[in-house]
């Protein structure tokens, strides 16, 4: 599974066990992070859970801080940062 | 500073005018802090007589939300509840470790300024609350309840309240919290993220808690919107707790 496919599915996990409901028809690469459905809580149990499953944190990775704001952004972060965890 | 107006049959009601409201909703203000009454009917009379003598636009107070005979008195003088406030603590700073969630993601926070950062505060204090005490009113336009928000940043600045903030890459606060310490133990007064920032809240926060515990503070309170849901989920993960729970009601006498 590709990156950006890895974080929807794992987006749409943590929707449902945080009882919280996509407020967009899909997760484009415009989508606001904070108007998609997810609240902040929710947003850092993703990070978390993604970092279990691809094995990296690029929160914690990056030396200055980028804070993406879409969905679009968010998925090239975790793009960037793929090849550095090795 | 509070005054009292009393009635010898009647009871006490305590008040205080509130100017730095007045500027913004452009009315005279006036916010109750307690009543005391023996039965509804004197409370009601109580209110009245208050009212008459006092040429009042907004009258607002906040009390306990279980206190089921204030809430008569108010509603049955045509008083409406607006905000619920709920105080919240944490306790045993000094021992706290940060939630896994948190952990490691902690944004790293400064507390000094640069040009233009105070005035880049004041501007977004005016428009990243949702949730207040005015903007939970459906009476009061949302260009005031932002004002009123921005006003007290600039305030907090004038009056060099202690402040922690976090920048981006781009060197632009993303977030930032305005505190005050007394002993060991801090009040956070008015902080969060700013536009489009908001997703960042839990490690913003996580930063916040390890700084105060860098500070030797063992113990935090703040109070927050019962309807903030998202931020009410934030602080219970980090280990705060319910400490009391307000209604805040209000009556227009004058409507804008």
């Amino acid at each position: 599974m590709d990156i950006r496919n890895h974080i929807i599915s794992t987006y749409n996990e943590v929707l449902s066990y945080t009882d919280a409901e996509l407020q967009v028809e899909e997760l484009a690469n415009d989508t606001v992070l904070l108007e998609s459905g997810l609240d902040s809580l929710g947003f850092a149990t993703l990070v978390a859970e993604l970092e279990e499953e691809l094995g990296y944190d690029p929160f914690v990775m990056m030396d200055e801080p980028i804070y993406p704001t879409t969905f679009g952004e968010f998925v090239e972060l975790y793009e960037t940062y793929k090849d550095e965890k090795n | 500073m509070s005054q009292i107006f009393e009635d010898s049959t009647l009871g006490t009601l305590t008040w205080r005018p509130t100017p730095w409201d007045e500027k913004v909703f452009g009315l005279n203000t006036v916010e109750i802090l307690d009543l005391n009454c023996s039965t509804e009917e004197k409370g009601g009379k109580l209110l009245q007589q208050f009212q008459d003598t006092q040429e009042i636009g907004l009258l607002y107070g906040r009390f306990d939300a279980s206190d089921q005979f204030l809430k008569k008195v108010l509603l049955a003088d045509g008083f409406f509840q607006c905000e619920t406030a709920l105080s919240v603590r944490k306790n045993k700073l000094a021992t706290n470790e940060l939630p896994k969630l948190v952990k490691g993601r902690e944004l790293e926070l400064q507390q000094t300024f640069r040009e233009g950062d105070e005035e880049h505060i004041i501007e977004q204090s005016g428009k990243m609350y949702n949730f207040s005490r005015f903007h939970e009113d459906p009476f009061i336009n949302r260009k005031d309840a932002d004002k009123r928000m921005s006003n007290w940043a600039r305030q907090l600045l004038e009056s060099d309240t202690p402040v922690l903030f976090h920048r981006d890459k781009k060197k632009n606060i993303t977030s930032y919290l305005f505190y005050t310490k007394e002993g060991s133990e801090a009040h956070m007064l008015l902080g969060g993220s700013l536009p489009g920032y908001g997703m960042y809240a839990p490690f913003f926060f996580g930063g916040v808690l390890e700084q105060f515990k860098s500070l030797g503070i063992k113990a935090i309170k703040t109070s927050l919107s019962a309807a903030n849901k998202g931020i009410l989920s934030l602080y219970i993960t980090l280990g705060f707790n319910v400490t009391s729970t307000k209604s805040d009601y209000h009556k227009h006498l004058i409507h804008k």
